[in-house]
């Protein structure tokens, strides 16, 4: 087992691996195909990528974060999308949802599928991508991947307060062993309400990179509930930025659970542009085997009077890594900010790993801030006090790590959803 | 109740034990039959609370020697789940709080293991509800416990009457109750003495552990042990108690010394 909770960057000296021509190798894979509206936000992704390699554990973002597995693996194109036996496939994936939707979007391998797809609300619009996509988003090596290798972008309007969440699917078939680079951007205009499901799924064998981009931008006194889940496969590579702009006095609440891939990583940021926001992050990332879980996250507020809560829990077992780097930014402008972030890690073996790095930057002086880390196992006296009620080990085990990964859950909705997550969740764990 | 001819429950013949190299135990004898109250008092170190988790089979503590039997059959072959099966139940001294699993589930599943063990039927989560609500008024808690995690926020008090809750759902034949009287105020004392008054039976035994006579006010003991360096030194009737009460524990260690 090993902790390393990280005060200050003492870099080690590392060998510089030139790394520009794993790059060009991606950049070469990139579509034709492109929306005329983001053709400048393309050309000037590609632009930065060519002065650009694949971070290396010299960077101080991607110190702990092991990108081997990626590097290791050479991409093809992909191949014409949505072949018939893939959407079928696919369609047998989806089959029975246990709860009504306001719209059900489905992206395969980052084509949107209009034929699984379906509207069942005018509350929402798909509208043509607009000027604005890449806006919310800092530009970094992965978002500028997916700019240049996006076939499509699925935008959003939400004009008015929606009950049903829109629920949408990005699965990764195992056609290829391709980069998918999916980007959504949802726009919920002032006043709106609505709840966000992205869900990221594999058919059997993907052995795909996915690359996603999502931007939220949330208007004045708006409302988002966002549900995001990793579940790929255990073979699946998985790098995924979820930008969210916040208006004045608007709420995000944000739910993301990351289950699968061989190597994951979530970059959360919450750009607060405005008063008197409200942020809530719950997250769980849980690594079995020798999975990799990355979660990064940057919360910065820009505005006076804004809350934000941020906890963020990680089992891991076996051998696997797992990373949290949580940064709270308070500059001078953000007076009267109260803002927590904790980090709780369960670790299951001897041999399982975390890095943990909570990070607050205050220049503001009447705030209210706080952060923390634990790490800890699974107590010998809970487990006593179980079997001593006649549950055997496995039992006490399965039912305190159940414990605190459904915490995590408690307040998300639908209900149906989280009871699916609780059930992934066990089998994950088991 | 004392009746000579009842069963044996529990049977502890010279133990010894070890707390990592430490002995606690030095030689305890100790026989309890169906329908018995037990009470094992006893200076703090003096070994009662040991004993008792050794009862439970909590891993921490090795027997070194010695042997208990329990209805006939070796308890320490037996993992602390397949005793709790069997019929033993410790209610804890300081029981863990365990957020994030309700207490209405994690009863259940502790019931259900124990039905389970015993080839009996399981319950569903409705038939259970309806067999909790029996009990709890047992222990005077409000339903809404039910719902929060195990022992999560509850006071002292609520902590010991959830344990007596345990207790009437699993219907052990040996319940050992570890200082179940530490931290309670005269009331909460009173609903947990009159919880466990009524799961008595004349077919299974109690075994109390306490530093004070005030408990046995409420539940009355059969006898009474006194205990001092891992063994029991003294064993009287009920009138033990107060005269430890009135006199403290050191006239036992000199009486001890005089009797070979």
């Amino acid at each position: 087992m090993t902790i390393t909770v990280v005060a200050n960057s003492d870099q080690a000296d590392l060998p510089l691996v030139p790394a520009q021509n794993e790059l060009e190798h991606l950049l070469a894979l990139a579509p034709a195909f492109q929306e005329p509206t983001l053709s400048a936000l393309r050309q000037a992704a590609i632009a930065r990528l060519r002065e650009q390699h694949l971070p290396t554990p010299r960077e101080e973002d991607w110190r702990f974060t092991d990108l081997s597995r990626l590097r290791s693996r050479s991409f093809q194109a992909p191949i014409a999308p949505l072949a018939p036996e893939i959407v079928a496939e696919v369609r047998h994936l989806l089959c029975e949802r246990a709860f009504a939707t306001a719209a059900q979007l489905v992206l395969i391998d980052g084509h949107y599928c209009a034929e699984l797809s379906r509207f069942s609300s005018d509350r929402l619009q798909k509208i043509p991508p607009p000027q604005a996509v890449g806006s919310i988003v800092t530009p970094e090596v992965f978002s500028d991947l997916n700019a240049a290798l996006l076939a499509e972008a699925i935008a959003l309007r939400v004009e008015y307060p929606i009950a049903d969440p829109i629920e949408i699917f990005y699965v990764s078939s195992h056609q290829q062993q391709s980069v998918v680079a999916p980007r959504l951007w949802v726009e919920v205009a002032a006043n709106a309400e609505a709840t966000l499901i992205e869900r990221f799924m594999s058919l059997t064998g993907d052995q795909q990179f996915t690359n996603s981009v999502t931007e939220l931008q949330i208007a004045a006194n708006a409302r988002l509930n966002h549900v995001r889940i990793q579940h790929q496969s255990p073979t699946a590579l998985h790098i995924g930025y979820t930008a969210i702009r916040q208006d004045r006095n608007s709420r995000y609440r944000g739910h993301a659970i990351d289950l699968g891939g061989s190597l994951s990583r979530h970059h959360w940021q919450i750009q607060a542009i405005a008063a008197a926001t409200t942020t809530s992050l719950k997250s769980l990332a849980i690594g079995m085997n020798d999975q990799i879980v990355d979660t990064h996250s940057v919360v910065l507020f820009q505005a006076p009077h804004s809350r934000s809560e941020q906890v963020h829990k990680c089992i891991l077992g076996d051998r696997a890594h797992g990373i949290f780097n949580g940064k709270v930014i308070v500059p001078q402008q953000a007076q009267l900010t109260d803002a927590s972030q904790l980090n709780r890690t369960l670790l299951l073996s001897d041999k399982a790993r975390v890095d943990t790095k909570p990070q607050l930057e205050i220049v503001a002086d009447n705030v209210k801030c706080s952060h923390g880390a634990t790490v800890s196992q699974l107590a010998a006296e809970d487990i006593f006090y179980l079997r001593s009620r006649g549950l055997d080990e496995r039992q006490a085990r399965d039912l305190l790590v159940k414990a605190f990964a459904l915490e995590q859950l408690a307040d998300l909705h639908p209900e149906p959803l989280r009871q699916e997550l609780e059930e992934a969740l066990l089998a994950a764990l088991r | 109740m004392i009746r000579p001819d009842s069963q044996v429950i529990l049977e502890v013949r010279d133990l010894t034990a070890n707390v990592e190299d430490t002995p606690i135990l030095k030689g305890l004898n100790l026989t309890i039959r169906a329908g018995e109250v037990h009470a094992i008092m006893g200076p703090n170190g003096s070994g009662k609370s040991t004993f008792s988790k050794i009862l439970a089979g909590h891993p921490d503590y090795t027997v070194t020697g010695g042997d208990i039997r329990y209805k006939g059959q070796n308890l320490l072959e037996l993992p602390p789940e397949e005793r709790a099966r069997e019929g033993v139940f410790l209610a804890f001294q300081y029981p863990l709080e365990i957020p994030g699993v309700s207490n209405l589930d994690f009863l259940r599943v502790a019931y259900n293991a124990k039905q389970k063990h015993l080839g009996r039927e399981e319950l569903d989560a409705f038939d259970f509800d309806d067999l909790v609500r029996q009990k709890i008024d047992l222990v005077k808690l409000e339903d809404s416990f039910l719902q929060r995690g195990v022992n999560e926020g509850f006071s002292g008090g609520e902590k010991k009457r959830n344990e007596i809750l345990q207790m009437a759902l699993l219907e052990p034949t040996l319940a050992i109750l570890d200082e179940t009287d530490s931290g309670l105020d005269i009331d909460a004392l009173r609903i947990v003495a009159s919880g466990v008054n009524q799961l008595t039976t004349p077919d299974n035994c109690i075994l109390l552990i306490t530093h004070y006579q005030r408990l046995l006010d409420y539940i009355v003991p059969d006898y009474v042990h006194v205990m001092e360096a891992g063994r029991i030194v003294l064993t009287g009737s009920k009138e033990l108690a107060l005269e430890l009460e009135a006199r403290g524990y050191d006239w036992v260690r000199e009486e001890e010394v005089v009797t070979p």
